[in-house]
């Protein structure tokens, strides 16, 4: 069984990003199992918690969730043309202690989304360039830059625009491909 | 002349902390430097953006005095720390204190490139819209090897750094100047 760890970089109760990472989630063949993690209770990173010894709960949690994950699935917003504080914080806190990240050589792949119609295009790629010093070989074609708006879900926060689920499909499907590739 | 620096770490070992001091000290007959530390601000979340805490609230008004933004920041990962990139994103909604505001980067790092990549993210990040700052351009302070060039007090010990370091506040105080008039 192949382990997929999705991170969708928002705190906001209907957020989009989370709603997209959810529908990613159903779309992963046989053998695959996807679930979101958890990132909204990761204190800021301070190093002086892992000199001295003494993580918070929320980050031993956090590491040891994600040592049991083969690759990770990020959908961002974007935030003043870069990915949002919390989803940052998350990627901190998993490269540390310096020599234990558990972000190495996990295979990855970006949704950003927005609104409007760069979708994101600065979070997406400010991204990929935190990823290539955590050493994760991410998928380059296709890139999943997707436009939303309240219409594209329904009030179940399924996302019903036939075009956005292709989309994903898309990108899931790529994702697969390079994480076999790595196996 | 009033400036708000911004210390992108919140550890108490922080070379960049030691750096703010320095700076704070080194300048105070040009610059009353007042140092704002990030560790207090919760997690940014859309939800509770109209019901900020104090401390935003606060940070607002000195932000709003200031004649000008210093950032120090260290590099966490080829970008920014999440700590400051959230006091930025803060800053950016509902009431958007930093637009228009002189602007200056510095950042300190035990590596040889000295918070370069981050530098460049902090541009691109402080350019959009929401934030709004008007960064002084060149001017680039990457203090690498930082650990050689500092005293255990925290003091730059590296003359060309402190002289590079000296010639760029003046010139972030011309900026000021030609901005704010």
């Amino acid at each position: 069984m192949v382990k997929i760890g999705i991170i969708a970089g928002s705190l906001r109760k209907d957020s989009y990003s989370k709603k997209i990472a959810n529908k990613a989630a159903t779309l992963f063949p046989e053998g695959y199992e996807a679930e979101l993690i958890e990132i909204g209770d990761l204190p800021l990173y301070n190093q002086d918690y892992d000199d001295e010894n003494r993580p918070p709960e929320a980050y031993t949690r956090f590491r040891n969730k994600m040592k049991e994950i083969d690759a990770v699935l990020f959908v961002t917003p974007e935030y003043n043309r870069s990915i949002p504080p919390v989803l940052k914080n998350a990627l901190d806190v998993g490269s540390r202690p310096y020599g234990e990240s558990i972000w190495d050589g996990k295979p990855a792949t970006i949704i950003s989304q927005s609104p409007g119609r760069l979708s994101g295009f600065g979070a997406n790629h400010h991204l990929r360039q935190t990823l290539v010093f955590l050493n994760m070989p991410v998928v380059q074609q296709p890139e999943a830059y997707i436009k939303v708006s309240d219409a594209s879900f329904d009030a179940n926060g399924d996302v019903v625009d036939e075009r956005i689920v292709l989309s994903i499909q898309a990108l899931v499907d790529a994702f697969v491909e390079l994480i076999r590739k790595y196996k | 002349m009033k400036v708000v620096a911004i210390l992108g770490s919140i550890s108490k070992k922080s070379y960049n902390r030691k750096l703010a001091k320095y700076m704070k000290e080194r300048y105070k007959d040009k610059l009353d430097i007042e140092i704002l530390t990030l560790e207090n601000i919760p997690m940014y979340n859309e939800d509770i953006e109209l019901t900020p805490p104090d401390i935003i609230i606060e940070y607002r008004e000195k932000i709003k005095n200031s004649d000008g933004l210093i950032f120090i920041t260290p590099e966490y990962n080829h970008s920014i720390p999440g700590v400051l990139k959230n006091a930025i994103d803060w800053f950016s909604r509902v009431e958007k204190v930093m637009v228009n505001k002189p602007g200056m980067i510095v950042g300190a790092s035990m590596g040889m490139l000295g918070t370069v990549k981050a530098q460049i993210h902090l541009r691109q990040i402080l350019n959009s819209p929401g934030v709004g700052v008007i960064t002084l351009p060149g001017n680039e302070v990457f203090i690498g090897n930082v650990m050689d060039k500092m005293d255990e007090e925290g003091n730059l010990t590296h003359k060309p750094t402190i002289e590079f370091l000296d010639q760029v506040v003046d010139n972030f105080i011309e900026w000021i100047n030609r901005i704010n008039n």
